[in-house]
Order: structure tokens, then C-alpha cells, then sequence
């Protein structure tokens, strides 16, 4: 988030330069991510994303064209991700209380609310703007839903086969979260060798430790980074089209506003910024668009300093708090963390000779002789001249220090980082899904996931670190009831790394890649697994000879799966009598390749699994409260039985990715389905992060020759092949085939014209050119899940009819696309 | 406060800020407001007669007051109007005049130089005496007359000089209208010069031999030698080739010969073609540009727009003033000649000219001034067959000119450019005429006159892009000017001088760094090395290990034992702080003001029809201020509160009232949101009273009270200097006046 209001006021003013991109020639450009991504995708695009889930398509179509221009010049990008949020961010954001505020919004604004809280809760925005992005995107979100619902109620009579196209955005004049998509992205840039680094903080100041060490030569990022005392140009936004791109010149732009840089870095503090999002007094009560140019104003003429105002807000306690926010982004903006060349993450401070706000005040302090601050700032003023001091409690402003292999990891990619913050932070939060997460199932899975991952994940995590953090409560705040928070256990005797320590596998094949098709044909070739796989000596200590360590990315990456499958009772270990045996649920997922499963539907499979195990919700039945289903009334009232099988495999059908070529969706949507795809996608990251936390702890310890690889090395060997990683994909094949088996029910079991109506109906002209080929390869998904729901009926681990309903489902569903 | 904003950005509801103000019984101090409002245009011009005065006023008397109220006369050599920080100034010969507050101004004298500079936070005010605005207003009557003179007779004046004192040629030219011219005389040799024996001697009626080479040597002893080979080639006749090479040359001459003369004069004469020519004068014989290839281009003129062929001559030097002409090299050079004094175009001007001729197109329009095109013997060989196709790009052509015509680039072209230009790419484009140079080009600028747009079209043809923006062909307004400046720098500047090399290892570069293990294994390396080096003998280094993340504190590495807290200022700190920035803010702003109302003073003066009031003796600039506050009405008395006035409820009022009279097209800005808190200093006052520091002492900065509110009045006066030098970007600097 930029500093508000600032980028249209440099437009206006005409104080955004430009050149043609062809100045950038051979040079290596770093690309705050997150301000590019909010570039791509503008409030127009993708606007039903949130209504199918899943990555948005067009973002790589930008991504490949921009491209394609860099590489035209020899520019080579660096695109930097952003990390954690700091103090100010984290507070602002609502992050402490799960986004419940933000959740109660959405409540708010439906129709029936009075207007009274809504007064509250506008209060509650223009104060915070992270959290008034959010609020949006969950009020939108709601919206979309509640005008497609009239709009199917108002249609219910005429809505036979035809499915009604929604009307209502589900996203617009919001940013969207570009951190849902970081993965995805971070894999799209390995495959095309592209430098990324995630940033263990806030993205801009890593580009400008970057810029300053020479590793890249100028900036596209957000206009936060006229903040930083040693960036005097940046790039401030691209049109790719023209080849051109808009920058800013620090100098020019000062001398414009007539103003220092310290009045600057003030005014951008007092109207709010990436590391202060608050507006203070008395800028909050202009309009958002305009509080950039007036607080520029009041300085200009009359010499505002904000700082000094906030003192005067008569309310002492506003004014002890926007006290506070402003100081901490202030200190936030002088010592950020970054990972420095060394490998390390340190704070970056900004150079010595600038002589800065607070180096002049203290000049003054001193000279007014302030009574009892005089003696605190003298000794501080005689270092600022040597450099500036580092204040004692970074971590209140900024967050706790992590090791700095934690951040490693982090800037790999290798770790999403949500488990990290917990631990700073002390806080997981749980935010409402797309759509809303108000089904007891989903929130039964988020109490459930408390034991079965987070309990254990933040155990792995703590073990290896600061004595400080296996003490330190960490709680789960989850959006619904945010004051009914559940205290994460970070301290189980032994600890879970002790129990998974001796499971190793060890092949030393260098070359071998991990998939878990290989991993199951490598435990399913050993007669015993106990004697295979539990080694009898923990191999972590430094003591341990190196050759007996973990050599092999394959190594490293199949024994966190098989320690991770053990996490999950999929397999039973007694380390006494060294016995390992997979569970009733191991044996099935061991059976996929005897079961001729198709590899890449490997992880979604384990996925399903998981989440049967869980047992929140059986595949026929309904949510509570029941979401519409996108079939007419018609369709549910004629045809039952085949509307059951529809659901059935609807609901499958959201663990299958259609291949779409980058587009914008504007198509159907349906609820109801994305409510189930909710489930799956947070047992899917509860997974990811389980797995994150096994490779962590398994890495941190000392298990794996860490010095054998370089950082391209990791991210192609390892982040890349780290399993849960990529969004869940979205609704559209499930949706396509729902209408289809509509159309085909309706229309005389006519499979062209069903194909025709999905091939109008979902544009599938531009987006999805070899419609047949994705039907009969999802089919083919759907054979495959059917074999694996007997062969969990035949263990008794679900419901015998389930599986045989759906085996009927899916022979319906082949006979209408065989017919 | 909102009342402000919107005035800069819009003009609309300025009157009613001002009638409200009016009408807030504060009599009619502001009340002339209301026919002002500070667009971009007005505050151009107040910062150009700020410009104008200081010019006017280098080298006169004046006397700056200095922050301690020390007075210095002394000659105004230089000042500096870029200055963020108020009117940097240069005294020559400086003299206290005035002690002010300073107890030691025995000492201040002297230490007084020659020179003084202020700096222009010091200048508190600047007083200047004795501005001769008429020295300026005679020049330019002068060359006014100048100019009608040129078409009468050349009128000398001499007179001048004899009245003493230095004058100038304007002086001197037009200080005495009538002239009086002294009887011709015709010279007539004294006796003493008959013996020269050329009376009545012209060439015609010599007679005699003359052989100057023998009087040469008679006169001087200078032998002349002459070999006809110093000059030529010497023909070898002995040469066994010779007969060969003869044939040889013979028979190329006969080629040459044989070949047409393709309808040239000059060539089928040479050839000793027999020529019919009747029909021609000396003029299109022997002198004139053979220009018919002209009159396909005027046929096709005809052909896309009515309009009466011209016939394709030379016309006449003496005749190019007539309107029909409209050769823009011409009229550009005849204007050059009337406003170099009609001195006589040198020769290297009419090269010119002729050159510029060759190429260019006579047009069907009295006043159109157009781009020469192409030479069009091209065209010629290929109008019959392709004329229709001609017709349509005869229109396109037709169209880029007019657009050549109305382009102009808003923005003078940089030194530096026009070197690059002149050198590359006007010699890239033999089609393009030699730009004409020298007195040609510091004319003053003719609408139109390609000559000034013509490099810089080219300049955005040859650039790697021209912004959609730049090619808008009136000026662009002064708010996009900025952004438009920018793109003018070439493509290299963006990183500098050290434009980024090609370098293949980034990726390794991020690759190795960055990774923890391989640098502290590096290091670790490097320290075992170092190590050995040092004792070999001892190599009980440990093993290198990975340093456990056991090792890491939760806090961040300190280097001093304080909280972030501390290292902000206290409130008490902050606010002083506070005060100590508005003072040093307001002091610039009322320098700007003192200085800005004197300009604005004199240019009342000057100008006559911009203001209204009448003119007051330039006395003390305070007695000025507030005849400024009352009578300009120039700025907008509604302006943002500067905090620290509670002793000036009147003020608050009227600032309140004007606030809400304003008009504020956002009234969300007085949103019930507003804490109520905020209210309490100042029940009454919407939004001003709402933003003063609680008990902070008012510091009186601009006078004494009744002088408060013209102080305040020209304060903001002063700030939209500012603000106006600040967003036109008006580059001042009087040193060039000088």
C-alpha cells in the first residue's frame, strides 16, 4: 500500500517523469511484486475471481508480455515479494483478531443492518486502509453473492437448463491479495528462470538495500519508496504498451513540494503509508482522495508538523495512540530488516551522514534543555554522529527476531511465512474463506485443524529455536469468534521432532526427483519398512559424519513426506520395536499407483483424503446452512437422483484444474460448489504448512548437507518440488460439467447441444480451446477418485454407499459424454 | 482551509468566498477578492513582474532589511529567485544604515566588505529605490520606431552626443526627431592632388597602355613570374599515350556533349546549343533557380484545393516584401534583415537563401507559411501515371504541414540538443534545407516560422518516441508543462553516466549471495586460510558448523540501551520544534510577500489597466503591505490558519465564515466524522480553530497588531509565490540580467 493519495497528486502535478523503456537497457530492474501485481491486475480485471477461486489466468498472460519486453531489452528483473508485516501493519490490518472486524462488516452492510453500526464501522475504516481493503474485498465478495442470489430467485421460473450469467462484480476498486497467488508465482518463476527473493519484511526496503549494494540498478515499486533517504529515482509504474515507463525523481519532486525531507517522511506518516496505514488527525476528516495534497498544504504554509500535533489531541488516549503509530513508522522506516548479501537478515539503517529528523530534534531537545529527556538524548546525539543508534526494542515496532535461516528459508519461498508471524506474532489468524466460511463443516475443520496441524507445526518450528518462543503463547484467532481464541500447545514432551527424528529415508540418488509417485513406488519396493526407514541413530548432530546425512534433495523432500504422512497418521511407528506400518488410510494412498491413478492427480487425491479423514463433511452430503445449488429448480425437482450425482461430482471436480488459457472469467458461478472447493483449499494449506514445518525442522537440525546447495539449486531442486504448494484450482470444470449434465438432462440427452450451451456459456472459444479433451480428462480424474473412494469403502474408512453412488455418478456422467 | 485548496485547483467559487468574506463585517479589506483568482496564468505573471522588477532594479540603490532588523544600503548586484528559501541577495558596496536591534554595529561595519551576500532567509525586507522603469519602456518604443523607420529613410541622428553623457544608439536615434541632413557636396581635388594625373580619368576614357606588371616593378621591384602550370595540370604532349589519351578524352567529351541538356540553359549553352531564347530575361537565363519542377507540385495543389497556380519565378529581391511570397526562408530572412537594423545581408545569407530556395514550395496562401517539402523532380516522373494516387497523398501532405505549421514545441530546445541536432540528424536528411543560422536565427520568433520547429519535429522523429502528449500543438498548460519537461531528457539520463552494462551474472550473483550456508562456509574458509597462514602449526580450528538458530534472540541486535521512544523528541520538544518551523516558514513567506508587493506595486505603476488601486508613494514597505492587503484584493483571504493566532478572533471568524461560504465541492470535508474534541479550542470555527497547538504563545512576526491582517493577507500572498515559482517552474536568475 503506497502513501495514500500521493501517486494521483504527483500525476496531477505532472511531477511523474517518463522515458522510454529502452533507457533501461541491460539493466537489472527490482520489481516490488506487489506493486506490480496491483498494476496488472487493476480493479477491472479479473473481477469474478473471487467467485471460481484459483489463480488468476490473465496475471501470467501480463507476466509473459512484460516479459518478453524486458528480455527484448536484456533487462533482467528482480521481482521481490513482500514478507511479513510489521507492528503498525499487523495492527491495522486486524490480523491480531483473525480479520474479525472486517468479517462483522460484511454482516453490516447486508441490507437489513441498521444504519447505526454502519456508522461505526466507517469510523472503524477511515482509519485503517489494509483493513478497509479487506473489508471491501469481503463486502464485495458478500455482495456478489447476495445479487446472485436474487438474481436466481427472480429468475427461478424461467431457469430451466440455461445458466444465469451473474451480474454483480465480486471484486472492483479493491486491490487484490496478491499473497494468495505467491506461490504460484514464485513456481512460475523458477520454471522461467527468473530471479525472486521474498523479502523478510516490507518489499521496498529490501529493493532498496538492493539498489544500494549494487545488486539491482533502479526500482519499480510504490511510491512508499520516496520515503527512503537513499532511493532517488524510481520507477513508478510501466506501460508495456507504449514502452515507456513513469518515474519519479526524488530531488525534483521535494524541490516541487517546496518541502525537506524530513517534512516528507512527516506528512507521509500523517496521511498514511505501507508501514503507518493510518490516517492521523486532523487529515482524517477530508476526503481519502485529497489528504495528501492538504496535509502538503498545512505544511507549506504554516510549518504542520504532524508529530508535534498529535500531542495536541485534547483525547489523551487517541493521542498517546497516534503517538505511537507514528513513532513506530518512523522507526520502522529506519530500521527495517533486510536479507542482507551475507545470507543474514539485519536491519538496514539508513547511512550516517544524513542528517536526519531525529538526529536535529535531539539537537534542539538539547538546546531548550529539556529537563529529564536531556540526559536520555545526550549520549544517543554523540553516536549519531559516529552512526545511528539502534534502539533496543526493535521488535516492538518492527516484530521478534527470527533466525536467519527462518528468513532464508522464507526469501526461498521454501516456507509461505504464515507459521513464522504465528510465532512473532503469537497470533495464527484465521480469516473467512471466499465465501465466508459460515458452514459449521468449515468451521469445524478450522477447530479440528488446531490438533491435527497447528499444535504440531508450531512445535516443529519452536524446537529449533530461542527458548523464548517454545514458551511464548501462540493462540489461533479465528474470524468468527475472535474472542474465543485457542491457545496453540507449543510444548509436547517428547517433542514431535524427537518422535520423527529416525524416520529417514535415504537414497543418496542425487538426480532423482521427488514426486509422491515415486515416493510410494520407493516405500512399496521395501519388504520392511522398519528396518528401511527408521534409522537407528538420530542423524542431525554435528557429530554425525557427513555422508550419513541427508545428501539428496529427493532425500531431504521424501523423508519430510514420509515424517509428514506419519503427522497425519497415515502410518503407525513404533521406534521401540522399529516398526513402521502404514494405517488403513497409508494403505490406500500407498495402493494409487497399483490402482493406476494418473501421477498428477497424486496430491489432489491426498488432498481428498485428508480431508475425508477429518470427517467434517461426507461427499453427499449438505452443508449446514445448505447453500442454493446452481441447478434449477426444474433439474432438482425432475431429476434427484442425477442432481445427487451432479453435486457429487461437482464437488470432486474442484480438485481438478482445467487448462485455461490466460482470460479474464466472465462466465457462470455457483456458490455452492465454491463453498465445498473452500474446504478442500484449507486442508490443502494446512497441509502445506504441515509439510513446511516437517522440512524445517528437518533442515534447521542439521539433517540435510545445507552448504551443498546454491540458492537457484533450492529453489529449483527443492521449493519446486515441494508438494501443496499451487492454489487449489478453481470451480470452472465443475461448473461445466454441471451444466452439461443439466443441458443433457433437459435436452433429450443430446451431448452437442450441452457441449455447445457449455461452449457459449463459459467463452470457452478464447479460454478453453480443447473443451472435449478437458471433459474426457477430467472423466478420466473422476474414474480415477471413484477407484480410490471403493477402495476406501473397502477399508470401511467411509461410507459404503458413498462410494457406490458415486461409481453410479460417475458412469452417469460417462454415459452423457460418451453418448 | 478547503476554501484554498479548491481555489488553486479550480477558479469557480472565489466569488462567493469573497462576498462571504465581505459580508463578515471585516469592511472591505477583502472584499475586492472576489475579482481574483490565482490561476496558473495570474500567478505566471506575478512571478514574471517580480522578475521584471528585480531586473530592473540590479545595479540601483537598495536597502535590505536583515532578519535582525540591521538595515544595509548598498547596489543590488545579483539575486537569486530559485531559492526555495525566500530572495537570496547580492550588495555591492553595502552600508549600515540602520542598527535594528544590533548593539555592535561598529563592529558589523567593519566587517563589511565590498560585497555583501544575504541569504534569502535573512532578507527581511528589500527596499528598492530609484527603478528606472522607463529605461526599459524607451528601448522598446525605440525599436518600435525603429522598426517604422526601416520603411523611411534611414535617419541620422548625431545630436545626441553632443548633450554629454553616455547614450546609447537608442538614445541617439531617437532623441531628436527631426534630422537635419548637411547639403551633398561634390569633392574636387586640391591643386595638390592633380599631380596624381587621374583627373578625369576613368576606366573608359584612359588611354595609353597599362601594363601593371611593369609598374609593379617600376614601383616596387617586384619581378612577377608567371607559369600557367602552378594552376593546372601540365599537359604531357610527349607522352608515347599522348595521341591515345586525346581520343580518349575526345571521346568522352563528345558523350558529355551528346547527353541533353535536359532543358538547362546554362549547360545547353555551354555546349553551344543553339537556345530559343526569346522568351527569357537575363534574370532566368543566367541567375535565376530553374524551378520547374514546381508546377507539377502546384498542379497537384490545384488539384487538392482549389486555388490559382503561381507562376514558378524567381522573384526579385526588391520585390520579396510583397505578399505574395510567402517562401518562408525568404520572409524569414527579409524580417531578419528590417530587425537587424536593415544592415546589409551579408553573403553568406544570401547563399542561403538560395540554397533554402532550391527546395522550397511556393504556396497558394497569402499568409501560410509552410514547410519546404521535398525537392519534387521525384514526383515529376511519375505524375502521369500515379496522379490520383497523388491526389490523396497530396492531401496527407497537405495535412502534415498544416500540423508543421500549428506545432510548436512547448519548450525551448536544450544547448545541448541543438548541437546533437545540428550534427546528426539535420545532415541525415539532405531533403531538409540548411537551417538558416546566424542573424536568421536570433530573430525574434515569426508564428510559425519553421525554422524553430523544425529541429525539434525532428529531434521528436529521430527520439526513440514522441509522448501523445507533447505533440498537442498549442502550448501545453502550464500544470502539464513539468511533466513534458521531463520527457525531453534523453534516454541515457535515466541512470546517469553509468548506464548498466550487460552482465550475464546477475543470476549467479543472486544465486551465491544471499544464501547463509555457502557465505558463512566462505567465511569460514576464508578464516581457516587466514589461519594457516598465520601459524601453521596450529590448525586446531574447529569444524565449521552452521550456526544454530538456537543462537538467535528474539530482539533485534541494539547498539544503544534505549527505547525507539527516546529517540523521538518529547511533546514539549516537538511542539517548540513545531513553532520553530512555522516561524522560519512564515519569515520566508512574508520576504516573498514584501518583495512580491513591491514588484506588484511598481508594476501598477507600469502596467496601468492590471490593478485598481491607486498608486501610493513607494515608501516603508509596511504602510505598502497593508495598502496591498486593502486595495489588491489579489489573493484569497480564506487560506489555511497558520496554528498560533488565538489572540485574533476576528480573523477566526472571518476565516470560519469564509470556510463555509467557500462553496467546498466536497462538504465531507466538515464530515460529522470530525471528532468533536477538535472543536473545543475554538467553539465557532468549523475546522481553523480546530488545529491550534493548546497554550502556545503567539510569536508576532509581521508588525503590530493593526498590521495583522494585511501581514496575514500578503503572507498567503507570498506563499503563492511560492507556490507559483514552484509549480510553473519559472527558472528566475537575475545574474543573467545583469
Amino acid at each position: 500500500m503506497a502513501i495514500k493519495s500521493l501517486e494521483s497528486y504527483l500525476f496531477e502535478r505532472g511531477l511523474v517523469g517518463s522515458y522510454p523503456i529502452e533507457a533501461l537497457k541491460n539493466a537489472a530492474l527490482g520489481v516490488d511484486v506487489n506493486h506490480y501485481v496491483s498494476r496488472l491486475l487493476t480493479s477491472k480485471r479479473e473481477q469474478y475471481l473471487d467467485a471460481i477461486g484459483g489463480f488468476p489466468t490473465s496475471l501470467k498472460m501480463y507476466l509473459e508480455s512484460d516479459l518478453k519486453i524486458f528480455k527484448e531489452y536484456n533487462i533482467t528483473p528482480v521481482f521481490v515479494f513482500n514478507g511479513s508485516m510489521v507492528s503498525n501493519q499487523l495492527e491495522n490490518s486486524d490480523y491480531l483478531n483473525g480479520y474479525a472486524a472486517e468479517a462483522a462488516a460484511v454482516a453490516m452492510s447486508s441490507p437489513g443492518s441498521k444504519a447505526s453500526t454502519s456508522s461505526s464501522t466507517a469510523m472503524y475504516s477511515a482509519n485503517s486502509a489494509v483493513s478497509a481493503n479487506k473489508e471491501a474485498i469481503f463486502i464485495q465478495r458478500h455482495r456478489g453473492w447476495t445479487q446472485w442470489n436474487n438474481l436466481r430467485s427472480s429468475n427461478q421460473t424461467s431457469y430451466i437448463d440455461q445458466p444465469i450469467q451473474p451480474q454483480e462484480p465480486f471484486r472492483y476498486n479493491t486491490m487484490i491479495e496478491s499473497k494468495r497467488f505467491y506461490s504460484d508465482l514464485i513456481a512460475y518463476f523458477i520454471d522461467n528462470d527468473i530471479i525472486y527473493q521474498v523479502a523478510p519484511y516490507t518489499s521496498w526496503s529490501q529493493l532498496s538495500y538492493l539498489m544500494n549494494s549494487g545488486y539491482i540498478d533502479a526500482i519499480y515499486g510504490p511510491t512508499d519508496c520516496l520515503m527512503l533517504s537513499d532511493v532517488d529515482k524510481f520507477i513508478l509504474g510501466m506501460e508495456f504498451p507504449n514502452k515507456e515507463f513513469r518515474f519519479i525523481d526524488k530531488t525534483r519532486i521535494l524541490r516541487e513540494f517546496n518541502c525537506s525531507h524530513e517534512e516528507f517522511v512527516d506528512i507521509a506518516m500523517a496521511v498514511g503509508n505501507d508501514l503507518q496505514p493510518v490516517t492521523l488527525p486532523p487529515l482524517q476528516i477530508y476526503p481519502a482522495s485529497q489528504v495528501f495534497e492538504i496535509a502538503l498544504e498545512m505544511v507549506v504554509t504554516t510549518g504542520t508538523n504532524f508529530y508535534a500535533y498529535q500531542f495536541s489531541n485534547p483525547i489523551k488516549t487517541e493521542s498517546v495512540e497516534f503517538v505511537d503509530k507514528y513513532q513506530k513508522g518512523v522507526s520502522a522506516l529506519r530500521y527495517m530488516p533486510v536479507l542482507k548479501d551475507s545470507g543474514k537478515v539485519e536491519l538496514y539503517v539508513e547511512a550516517e551522514n544524513i542528517r536526519d529528523y531525529l538526529e536535529t530534534d535531539q539537537g534542539d531537545g538539547e538546546s531548550h534543555a529539556t529537563s529529564d529527556k536531556g540526559m536520555a538524548s545526550k549520549p544517543s546525539k554523540a553516536a549519531s554522529l559516529t552512526r545511528k543508534p539502534v534502539p533496543s526494542d526493535v521488535h516492538a515496532f518492527i516484530a521478534q527476531q527470527l533466525p536467519s535461516e527462518y528468513y532464508f528459508y522464507k526469501s526461498l519461498g521454501l516456507v509461505s511465512g504464515k507459521l513464522f508471524d504465528a510465532i512473532t506474532t503469537g497470533v495464527y489468524p484465521e480469516e473467512p474463506p471466499l465465501v465466508g466460511g459460515s458452514t459449521n463443516s468449515y468451521r469445524n475443520l478450522v477447530k479440528k485443524s488446531v490438533d491435527l496441524f497447528k499444535n504440531k507445526e508450531i512445535n516443529l518450528l519452536t524446537q529449533p529455536i530461542n527458548r523464548y518462543y517454545q514458551i511464548k503463547p501462540i493462540k489461533q484467532v479465528n474470524w468468527f469468534a475472535p474472542e474465543d481464541a485457542t491457545v496453540l500447545v507449543n510444548r509436547v514432551m517428547p517433542s514431535i521432532f524427537d518422535k520423527l527424528n529416525r524416520l529417514i529415508v535415504k537414497t543418496d540418488d542425487i538426480e532423482r526427483q521427488f514426486s509422491m509417485k515415486s515416493f510410494i513406488t520407493l516405500i512399496n519396493n521395501s519388504d520392511d519398512l522398519g528396518n528401511d526407514f527408521i534409522s537407528d541413530n538420530v542423524i542431525f548432530p554435528n557429530s554425525v559424519p557427513a555422508e550419513k546425512k541427508l545428501l539428496a534433495p529427493f532425500d531431504l523432500l521424501s523423508t519430510s513426506f514420509l515424517r509428514f504422512l506419519y503427522q497425519l497418521d497415515f502410518f503407525d511407528l513404533d521406534l521401540e520395536k522399529k516398526i513402521l506400518k502404514p494405517t488403513e488410510w497409508g494403505s490406500v494412498f500407498l495402493k494409487l499407483n497399483e490402482m493406476s491413478v494418473d501421477p498428477k492427480f497424486h496430491e489432489s487425491i491426498l488432498i481428498l483424503l485428508v480431508f475425508l479423514k477429518l470427517d467434517v463433511l461426507s461427499l453427499s452430503q449438505d452443508t449446514v446452512p445448505s447453500a442454493q445449488s446452481a441447478l434449477s429448480q426444474a433439474t432438482l425437482r425432475s431429476y434427484p437422483q442425477e442432481s445427487l450425482y451432479v453435486l457429487l461430482l461437482t464437488r470432486l471436480l474442484t480438485l481438478y484444474q482445467i487448462e485455461q488459457k490466460p482470460s479474464n472469467y466472465h462466465g457462470p458461478v455457483d456458490k455452492k460448489t465454491l463453498i465445498f472447493r473452500d474446504h478442500l483449499h484449507y486442508v490443502k494449506a494446512n497441509m502445506n504448512e504441515m509439510y513446511e514445518a516437517v522440512i524445517v525442522s528437518s533442515l534447521t537440525s542439521g539433517e540435510f548437507d545445507r552448504v551443498s546447495l546454491e540458492g537457484e539449486a533450492w529453489q529449483k531442486k527443492i521449493v519446486r518440488n515441494m508438494p501443496f504448494k499451487l492454489t487449489t484450482p478453481n470451480t470452472v470444470m465443475a461448473m461445466m460439467w454441471q451444466f452439461f449434465l443439466q443441458k443433457y438432462l433437459h435436452n433429450g440427452n443430446a451431448k452437442a447441444d450441452a457441449l455447445t450451451l457449455i461452449a457459449t456459456e463459459f467463452s470457452t472459444y478464447k479460454s478453453t480451446p480443447n473443451l472435449e479433451q478437458q471433459f474426457s480428462s477430467s472423466h478420466e480424474f473422476l474414474q480415477h477418485c471413484s477407484r480410490v473412494l471403493t477402495a476406501l469403502a473397502s477399508h470401511n474408512l467411509i461410507k459404503n454407499d458413498d462410494a457406490l453412488l458415486f461409481e453410479k455418478a460417475v458412469k452417469f456422467s460417462g454415459e452423457a459424454f460418451a453418448s | 482551509m478547503k476554501g484554498n485548496f479548491n481555489s488553486r485547483r479550480k477558479d469557480h467559487g472565489n466569488s462567493a468566498n469573497g462576498s462571504s468574506t465581505g459580508g463578515s463585517g471585516n469592511n472591505n479589506q477583502f472584499a475586492g477578492s472576489s475579482g481574483f483568482h490565482e490561476s496558473a496564468e495570474t500567478t505566471r505573471n506575478f512571478n514574471d513582474r517580480l522578475d521584471y522588477l528585480l531586473a530592473k532594479s540590479i545595479g540601483s540603490e537598495v536597502v535590505a532589511t536583515v532578519t535582525s532588523a540591521v538595515k544595509y544600503s548598498g547596489v543590488l548586484v545579483a539575486c537569486n529567485l530559485e531559492s526555495n528559501n525566500g530572495l537570496d541577495i547580492v550588495l555591492k558596496y553595502p552600508q549600515i544604515v540602520d542598527g535594528g536591534f544590533a548593539d555592535n554595529i561598529e563592529e558589523l561595519s567593519e566587517q563589511l566588505g565590498d560585497t555583501l551576500l544575504i541569504n534569502g532567509a535573512d532578507v527581511g525586507e528589500l527596499e528598492l529605490k530609484g527603478i528606472d522603469f522607463a529605461a526599459g519602456e524607451k528601448s522598446e518604443q525605440a525599436k518600435k520606431q525603429e522598426i517604422e523607420e526601416q520603411t523611411k529613410k534611414p535617419i541620422e541622428s548625431q545630436e545626441g552626443k553632443a548633450n554629454g553623457g553616455f547614450k546609447t544608439d537608442v538614445d541617439i536615434s531617437r532623441g531628436k526627431g527631426e534630422v537635419r541632413e548637411r547639403e551633398l557636396q561634390k569633392w574636387t581635388p586640391d591643386a595638390a592632388d592633380e599631380s596624381l594625373e587621374i583627373h578625369n580619368q576613368t576606366l573608359e576614357e584612359s588611354s595609353g597602355t597599362w601594363d601593371q606588371f611593369s609598374v609593379n616593378e617600376k614601383k616596387f621591384g617586384v619581378k612577377s613570374t608567371f607559369d600557367e602550370h602552378l594552376y593546372t595540370t601540365k599537359i604531357n604532349k610527349k607522352d608515347p599515350d599522348y595521341e591515345k589519351r586525346l581520343k580518349e578524352a575526345e571521346r568522352i567529351a563528345k558523350e558529355i556533349e551528346s547527353q541533353g541538356s535536359a532543358g538547362n540553359i546554362h549547360i545547353a549553352e555551354d555546349r553551344g546549343h543553339i537556345v530559343d531564347d526569346s522568351g527569357l530575361d537575363e534574370e532566368d537565363l543566367y541567375s535565376g533557380v530553374d524551378r520547374r519542377g514546381n508546377e507539377l507540385l502546384a498542379a497537384l495543389k490545384t488539384n487538392a484545393k482549389p486555388s490559382p497556380a503561381k507562376p514558378s519565378k524567381y522573384v526579385a529581391p526588391t520585390l520579396r516584401d510583397q505578399p505574395h511570397n510567402v517562401d518562408p526562408a525568404i520572409i524569414s530572412s527579409i524580417t531578419a534583415k528590417s530587425h537587424a537594423n536593415k544592415q546589409a545581408p551579408t553573403a553568406t545569407v544570401s547563399v542561403k537563401e538560395v540554397s533554402v530556395h532550391r527546395s522550397a514550395t511556393p504556396s497558394s496562401k497569402v499568409t501560410h507559411v509552410e514547410m519546404p517539402t521535398k525537392p519534387s523532380t521525384k514526383t515529376s516522373q511519375r505524375t502521369d501515371v500515379a496522379s490520383k494516387k497523388h491526389v490523396s497523398k497530396e492531401a496527407q501532405i497537405e495535412e502534415l504541414k498544416k500540423f508543421s505549421q500549428k506545432f510548436k514545441v512547448p519548450y525551448d530546445v536544450p544547448e545541448d540538443l541543438k548541437g546533437i541536432l545540428k550534427n546528426s540528424s539535420l545532415k541525415s536528411d539532405p531533403s531538409l534545407p540548411p537551417k538558416p543560422s546566424g542573424n536568421t536565427g536570433s530573430k525574434p520568433s515569426l508564428p510559425g516560422t519553421p525554422v524553430g520547429a523544425k529541429p525539434d519535429l525532428r529531434k521528436n522523429l529521430s527520439g526513440a518516441k514522441l509522448p501523445s502528449q507533447s505533440q498537442t500543438p498549442t502550448h501545453s498548460p502550464s500544470l502539464g508543462r513539468a511533466s513534458v519537461s521531463s520527457k525531453r531528457r534523453s534516454t541515457i539520463s535515466f541512470f546517469g553516466s553509468k548506464a548498466p552494462q550487460p552482465d550475464e551474472k546477475k543470476k549467479q550473483s543472486f544465486s551465491r549471495n544471499f544464501n547463509m550456508f555457502i557465505k558463512a562456509k566462505q567465511a569460514y574458509d576464508e578464516k581457516a586460510k587466514n589461519l594457516q597462514q598465520q601459524d601453521s602449526e596450529n590448525k586446531s580450528m574447529e569444524p565449521f558448523f552452521i550456526e544454530k538458530p538456537y543462537f538467535t534472540a528474539p530482539t533485534w541486535i541494539s547498539t544503544v540501551d534505549q527505547s525507539y521512544k527516546s529517540l523521538f523528541p518529547d511533546e514539549r520538544s516537538a511542539i517548540q520544534r513545531a513553532q520553530i518551523n512555522l516561524q522560519h516558514r512564515q519569515m520566508n513567506s512574508i520576504n516573498a510577500a514584501a518583495t512580491a508587493a513591491a514588484a506588484n506595486q511598481q508594476m501598477g505603476v507600469v502596467v496601468g489597466n492590471m490593478v485598481r488601486f491607486p498608486m501610493g508613494p513607494g515608501g516603508s514597505p509596511n504602510p505598502m503591505m497593508n495598502g496591498m492587503a486593502g486595495n489588491m484584493g489579489m489573493y484569497m483571504p480564506l487560506q489555511p490558519q497558520p496554528m498560533f493566532y488565538p489572540s485574533m478572533p476576528h480573523m477566526m471568524s472571518m476565516m470560519g465564515g469564509g470556510e463555509e461560504g467557500g462553496g467546498s465541492p466536497s462538504p465531507q470535508a466538515l464530515s460529522p466524522h470530525m471528532p468533536p474534541a477538535y472543536l473545543n479550542n475554538a467553539p465557532g470555527s468549523p475546522a481553523m480553530g480546530a488545529y491550534g497547538y493548546p497554550g502556545m504563545p503567539f510569536q508576532p512576526m509581521a508588525g503590530g497588531g493593526a498590521n495583522l491582517g494585511g501581514g496575514n493577507a500578503n503572507y498567503r500572498h507570498g506563499y503563492h509565490h511560492h507556490g507559483g515559482q514552484g509549480s510553473h517552474g519559472h527558472r528566475r536568475n537575475n545574474h543573467d540580467n545583469h
